[in-house]
C-alpha cells in the first residue's frame, strides 16, 4: 500500500497507520487504550490519527523490539523516574538485619537502613506483621472449631 | 470507572465470574465442554481480553455465546480475516467476540465492547485424545499460566494483548465435573490436585443404575489456581480401532487406531543419563520438594553398570562432576547428599545454555538427558531448536500445580523423549519407575503403520520417529470409503531381528456420527502442512482454530446501542498459581472455600477456611505422600505436660504407635527417617544390646543417610584414620541417649548443659589410644552437634569431607 506522508497535518486511519508502523491495527488500538499512544481525534468510527501518533508507535515499537516491557516503556513515555537501583554492596562491608522470626517457618528480614525505615516505621511493621500471623492462625482456629463463628475483619492495625 | 478501582489502580470487582468445566471420558477420547462467565461490572464499555491455558493436543470444536436469552456460535475463518471483522465491528461500536490460539498454544478470547452491566457466557467444546503409560491414565485440565521467565513478545511470540499477568489479589471459582464410561468407569480414580468425590451416575431413565457410570467432581469449590489433575489407574488396556463419519464430507470416513506396544520383558541394558534439574526461584517450595523426592528415587534406582551426571542450573548451570560417574555405593552417596542440598535459589530460567552444556557432557558419549523442571520459559522454541540440534533425547519430569505442559511435552517429543508429571504431595514413585522403565526398554523403531487390506489412506498421521513400550501411539488415517479391519503397527524391536508387528487394533462395526474424529485427524493434518496455504483451506473446511484461523462472531448493535468511544482495555489477570515459587505451600494447605458475594450489581469474592479439614483420597498416592497429607502431621499434639518421666512415656508410646507423629519422623530424600528426638526415644526404648552396631543398621533403624554419612566421616574416618565401626555407632548412640531429655524438653542439645561434662566422663573411663581418637573427635563436633534440635538434624551434618 502507498501511503502518502505528509507533515502535521496528516490524518491517518488506524489501517494505514498500521501499514505504516508495521504493527497489526490490533496492537496499535491496544497501545492507544493502554495509554502508551495518545488517543485519536474523532470518535471511533472517524478516528485520525496525525504524525504525532506516527512517532510514539514508532517509538514504542523500538522499545519492545529492545526487550522492555510495555509497563516500563508506559514509565518512560510519562516521564516518571526511573526506580531507585539497588546500591551495589561493596565488599567488605558490613550490613546489620533484623531477623523477624515471626512462626516456624517464617521469619522477616529487615535492614533498615537500605529499606530506608526508622526505628518507629520498623517496630510498626513487626507489630502489624504478628497481629496479622495471630488474625490467620486464629482464623483458621475458628474454623476447627465446628459453631464458632470464624473471627474475620482486617487484622489489628498497629499503633504508632 | 473510577468508583471500582482498588487502592492498587486494578479493577476491583469480577468481569470473570466464574469457570466450569463438565467432561466426558470415553474409550480413546476426552470432551469437554468449558464455560466462562464474564460480565462488565462498570459504566463503561469495555473490551475484555483472557488468556487461558487448554491442555496439550486439545482440539477446539465448538464456540458458543449466550448474551441474555440469545445463543451465537461463531464460525472459523482465515485469521486475517477474523481480525479484520473483528476491527471493524469494535470501531463501528458493535458487540465483537472472537477467539484465537497463541503461538505458544495458549488460547485468547476478546470481547469487544461488552456494555455496561452487560453479561456473556463463552461454551468452548474440546476434544483430545487419551494417551495410556501402562495401565495408567493421567488427565490434566490447565486452568491458569504460572508466570513464565524471559520477553513474552519477543521469545515467546504473543501479541500484547494476549499477556497474561498474574495478580495476586486475582481469584476465580472453578468447577469441574468428569464422567468416566465404559471400560474407564471400572478403573481406581484419584487426584492429587483436589478433593473429588466420587459418584456412580443414574441412566437418563433414572429407574437402574449404570455399572459403567462414574461421575468425578469437587468435592470442595476450587479456584484457577491449579491444574486439575485426575489419575486413573488399574486400567484393562487393548488396542482399539474407530471408525467414524468425516465432518466436512460425509462420504469419506476418518479412522484413529490406538495401539498399547507391550513388550516382551528385554535384557535391562547399562543407562547412561544426566540430571538436569531446573533450581530457579520459581521451583521454590512445593516445586523443589517434589524434585528432590523424584531425585532421591532415581538415585536409589541407579544399577550398576549405570552412568550418570547430575546438574542444576538457574541464571547459569552447575555440573556436579564434568565428567559421567560410574555407579558406586561412593558416588550413589555423593548424589544423594547433593540432591539433599538443592535449594530453588539460582535465579532466572536459563534453560537453553543449562541444556547445552548439559548436552556437552561427558565428550562423545550419547547420553540421554532426565529433566526436571516446571517449564517456566517464554523461550521455548529456541530452546526446543537447540536440543533437536542436540541429537540426545530429553526425559521431562514435569513439576508443580500448574506446569506448562505443552512446552514440556513438545520439548520432549521434538527430541524422542518422553514426560512425566508430579503434582506437588503427590507420590513420585510411579513416576520415577515408569522413567526408568523406558530409559532402560529397548527402543521401538522404524515404525510403520499397515491399514486394512492394503488399503492407503488420502491421509495418515505421521508416527513418532520411535515409541516406548507401555505408551500408546494414536494414529488417525483419512479414508474416501469405508474401512474394516485391523490396522496393525509395525517396529523394529532390535535391529538384528527385522519387523515385528506391536500392536493390532481391531476397527468397530459401527460408524461413528460424532464430529470429533475427523476433526481431531484434521488438526493433525493441518499441524503436518505447516504454515501453508492448504493448512489453512483444511482448518477452514474442518472448522478448526489453529494458529492461521480464528474464530470470530459479531452481534450487530441499534444505533442507540452502539458504543462511540473505543472501549476500555481490560486483561483479565491470572490468579497466582498455587504454591508457586515458594508463595505459599500447597502441601500444607487446607481445603478452603470460595464464597461468592453479590452487593447489588457488584460481585466480590470471599475466601473462607472450612470447617472440615481435607483429604485426597488417591490411593495412588505413596506412603510418604499419604503421610505428607495427613492433617495430624501438620499440627502435631502439644507435647505432654507435667514430669518428665511422663511425657517420655508418651514419646515412648507414640514412637510405636503413631510413624507418621512429626515430632519423632520426618521426610528426608523421600523416605520416612528418624528426627534426633525420634533416635534418641529409640535408643532409650531398646536395651543396649538391640542397638545397631554398624552404620548400614543405623540407616536400617532409620537414621537419616546424611547422618550416618556424617557421623562415619566426622567420628569414625576423618582423614583416613579409620576407628572400629562398633565403637564409634554406640558412642554416637550413648550421645543422643544422654541427649534424650534436653530434646523433648527444651527441644535441642544446645540446652543439653552437660555434653562437654558428659563426654569427657564419657571418655575418661577409656583411656587406650583409640578412647582418646575418639573423645578428640567428639570435643571437635560439639560445634555440630549442639546445634541438633528436637525435630532437625543439623545442616551441618551435610557437609561431607570426601
Amino acid at each position: 500500500m502507498n501511503i502518502p506522508i505528509t507533515p502535521d497535518t496528516a490524518a491517518y486511519s488506524i489501517h494505514e497507520l498500521s501499514v505504516l508502523v508495521d504493527l497489526p491495527p490490533r496492537t496499535v488500538r491496544y497501545y492507544v487504550q493502554i495509554g502508551l499512544v495518545d488517543h485519536p481525534e474523532g470518535g471511533t468510527r472517524a478516528a485520525k490519527y496525525g504524525t504525532r501518533h506516527l512517532e510514539q508507535l514508532l517509538l514504542v515499537r523500538k522499545w519492545t523490539a529492545s526487550g522492555l516491557s510495555l509497563e516500563r516503556i508506559r514509565e518512560l513515555l510519562h516521564g516518571e523516574p526511573p526506580p531507585v537501583e539497588a546500591r551495589a554492596r561493596v565488599a567488605g562491608s558490613v550490613e546489620v538485619c533484623s531477623h523477624l522470626h515471626v512462626s516456624d517457618g517464617i521469619e522477616v528480614v529487615i535492614e533498615p537502613s537500605r529499606a530506608g525505615l526508622s526505628p518507629e516505621q520498623v517496630r510498626r511493621l513487626i507489630r502489624g506483621v504478628m497481629a496479622l500471623m495471630k488474625t490467620i492462625r486464629d482464623d483458621e482456629v475458628a474454623a476447627d472449631k465446628p459453631g464458632r463463628e470464624p473471627q474475620g475483619g482486617a487484622p489489628d492495625q498497629a499503633e504508632g | 470507572m473510577q468508583a471500582m478501582k482498588r487502592s492498587d489502580g486494578k479493577l476491583e470487582a469480577l468481569v470473570l465470574e466464574a469457570v466450569n468445566v463438565r467432561g466426558v471420558l470415553r474409550g480413546l477420547l476426552f470432551e469437554a465442554t468449558v464455560e466462562q462467565r464474564f460480565c462488565n461490572p462498570t459504566t463503561a464499555a469495555i473490551e475484555v481480553m483472557r488468556t487461558f491455558p487448554m491442555p496439550y493436543g486439545a482440539v477446539l470444536l465448538g464456540f458458543e455465546v449466550e448474551l441474555g436469552d440469545k445463543r451465537l456460535s461463531g464460525i472459523v475463518v482465515a485469521r486475517t480475516e477474523a481480525s479484520e471483522r473483528y476491527e471493524r465491528a469494535v470501531c463501528e461500536g458493535d458487540l465483537a467476540i472472537m477467539l484465537e490460539r497463541n503461538h505458544d498454544r495458549s488460547y485468547t478470547v476478546n470481547l469487544g465492547n461488552l456494555a455496561p452491566d452487560e453479561r456473556c457466557v463463552v461454551r468452548l467444546r474440546y476434544a483430545q485424545t487419551l494417551v495410556f503409560h501402562e495401565r495408567s491414565l493421567r488427565l490434566m485440565i490447565p486452568t491458569v499460566i504460572a508466570p513464565r521467565y524471559g520477553n513474552p513478545i519477543i521469545d515467546g511470540g504473543l501479541a500484547p494483548h494476549q499477556l497474561s499477568e498474574p495478580d495476586m489479589y486475582a481469584e476465580y471459582p472453578f468447577d469441574i465435573e468428569v464422567r468416566l464410561e465404559g471400560e474407564l468407569a471400572r478403573a481406581r480414580v484419584g487426584s492429587p490436585t483436589h478433593p473429588i468425590q466420587v459418584a456412580r451416575a443414574a441412566r437418563a431413565s433414572g429407574a437402574t443404575l449404570d455399572e459403567h457410570s462414574v461421575t468425578v467432581s469437587l468435592a470442595r469449590q476450587g479456584a484457577l489456581d491449579r491444574d486439575f489433575v485426575l489419575v486413573l489407574d488399574e486400567l484393562a488396556l487393548s488396542s482399539v480401532g474407530i471408525f467414524a463419519r468425516d465432518f466436512a464430507q460425509t462420504r469419506e470416513v476418518a479412522v484413529l487406531a490406538s495401539f498399547c506396544p507391550i513388550a516382551p520383558e528385554t535384557a535391562v541394558g547399562a543407562l547412561i543419563f544426566k540430571v538436569l534439574v531446573d533450581c530457579s526461584d520459581s521451583m521454590a517450595g512445593d516445586s523443589i520438594d517434589a524434585a528432590k523426592r523424584a531425585l532421591a528415587r532415581v538415585v536409589q534406582g541407579l544399577a550398576a553398570g549405570d552412568r550418570f551426571a547430575f546438574s542444576r542450573f538457574g541464571t547459569s548451570v552447575t555440573h556436579l562432576t564434568r565428567g559421567l560417574w560410574t555407579t558406586t555405593d561412593a558416588s550413589r552417596l555423593s548424589a544423594a547428599q547433593w540432591v539433599n542440598d538443592l535449594r530453588a535459589n539460582m535465579g532466572a530460567t536459563e534453560m537453553e545454555s543449562a541444556l547445552a552444556s548439559t548436552f556437552a557432557l561427558g565428550d562423545t558419549c550419547q547420553a540421554d538427558v532426565l529433566l526436571l523442571t516446571d517449564g517456566q520459559i517464554e523461550a521455548i522454541d529456541a530452546t526446543i531448536e537447540t536440543a533437536t540440534r542436540a541429537g540426545q533425547r530429553v526425559f521431562i519430569v514435569g513439576i508443580g500445580t500448574a506446569p506448562a505442559e505443552n512446552h514440556l511435552r513438545r520439548l520432549a517429543h521434538a527430541t524422542g523423549g518422553a514426560c512425566e508429571f508430579i503434582a506437588p504431595g503427590e507420590g513420585v514413585e510411579a513416576a520415577v519407575m515408569r522413567m526408568f522403565h523406558r530409559l532402560r526398554s529397548r527402543r521401538l523403531d522404524n515404525l510403520r503403520v499397515e491399514w486394512p487390506d492394503g488399503r492407503t489412506p488420502v491421509w495418515a498421521s505421521p508416527l513418532p520417529e520411535c515409541a516406548f513400550d507401555g505408551d500408546t501411539i494414536n494414529v488417525f488415517g483419512l479414508f474416501d470409503t469405508a474401512v474394516k479391519g485391523e490396522v496393525r503397527l509395525i517396529a523394529v524391536r532390535n535391529a538384528d531381528e527385522g519387523e515385528d508387528v506391536i500392536g493390532c487394533a481391531a476397527l468397530n462395526d459401527t460408524l461413528e456420527t460424532a464430529d470429533a474424529v475427523s476433526r481431531l485427524a484434521a488438526f493433525e493434518w493441518v499441524d503436518a502442512l505447516g504454515d501453508s496455504t492448504q493448512a489453512r483451506q483444511v482448518a477452514v473446511k474442518y472448522q478448526l482454530v489453529t494458529d492461521s484461523t480464528a474464530v470470530v462472531l459479531i452481534e450487530p448493535r441499534s444505533a442507540s446501542e452502539k458504543s462511540a468511544e473505543m472501549p476500555i482495555a481490560y486483561r483479565v489477570p491470572q490468579m497466582m498459581a498455587a504454591g508457586r515459587g515458594g508463595a505459599g505451600s500447597v502441601n500444607a494447605m487446607r481445603a478452603s472455600r470460595v464464597e461468592r458475594l453479590e452487593f447489588g450489581k457488584r460481585r466480590f469474592m470471599k475466601r473462607s477456611s472450612d470447617p472440615e479439614s481435607s483429604r485426597l483420597y488417591l490411593d495412588a498416592l505413596d506412603a510418604n505422600a499419604r503421610y505428607r497429607h495427613d492433617p495430624s502431621a501438620f499440627r502435631p499434639a502439644p507435647l505432654p505436660t507435667g514430669p518428665w518421666s511422663s511425657r517420655q512415656d508418651a514419646a515412648r508410646r507414640s514412637l510405636e504407635a503413631d510413624p507418621a507423629d512429626p515430632r519423632l519422623w520426618s521426610v528426608e530424600s523421600g523416605a520416612a527417617t528418624l528426627t534426633p528426638l525420634g533416635l534418641a526415644t529409640w535408643v532409650s526404648l531398646h536395651s543396649p544390646a538391640e542397638w545397631p552396631a554398624s552404620y548400614d543398621a543405623l540407616r536400617v533403624i532409620g537414621v537419616p543417610d546424611r547422618v550416618v554419612a556424617w557421623v562415619e566421616l566426622e567420628l569414625g574416618d576423618p582423614h583416613g584414620q579409620r576407628l572400629p565401626e562398633v565403637r564409634v555407632v554406640r558412642e554416637f548412640l550413648e550421645f543422643m541417649k544422654a541427649g534424650e531429655q534436653a530434646l523433648a524438653t527444651a527441644g535441642a542439645l544446645s540446652h543439653f548443659a552437660m555434653v562437654d561434662v558428659y563426654l569427657a566422663l564419657r571418655m575418661a573411663a577409656d583411656s587406650s589410644d583409640e578412647g582418646e581418637r575418639l573423645e578428640k573427635r567428639f570435643f571437635r563436633a560439639t560445634g555440630t552437634l549442639r546445634t541438633v534440635t528436637g525435630p532437625h538434624w543439623p545442616p551441618a551434618m551435610s557437609a561431607m569431607r570426601v
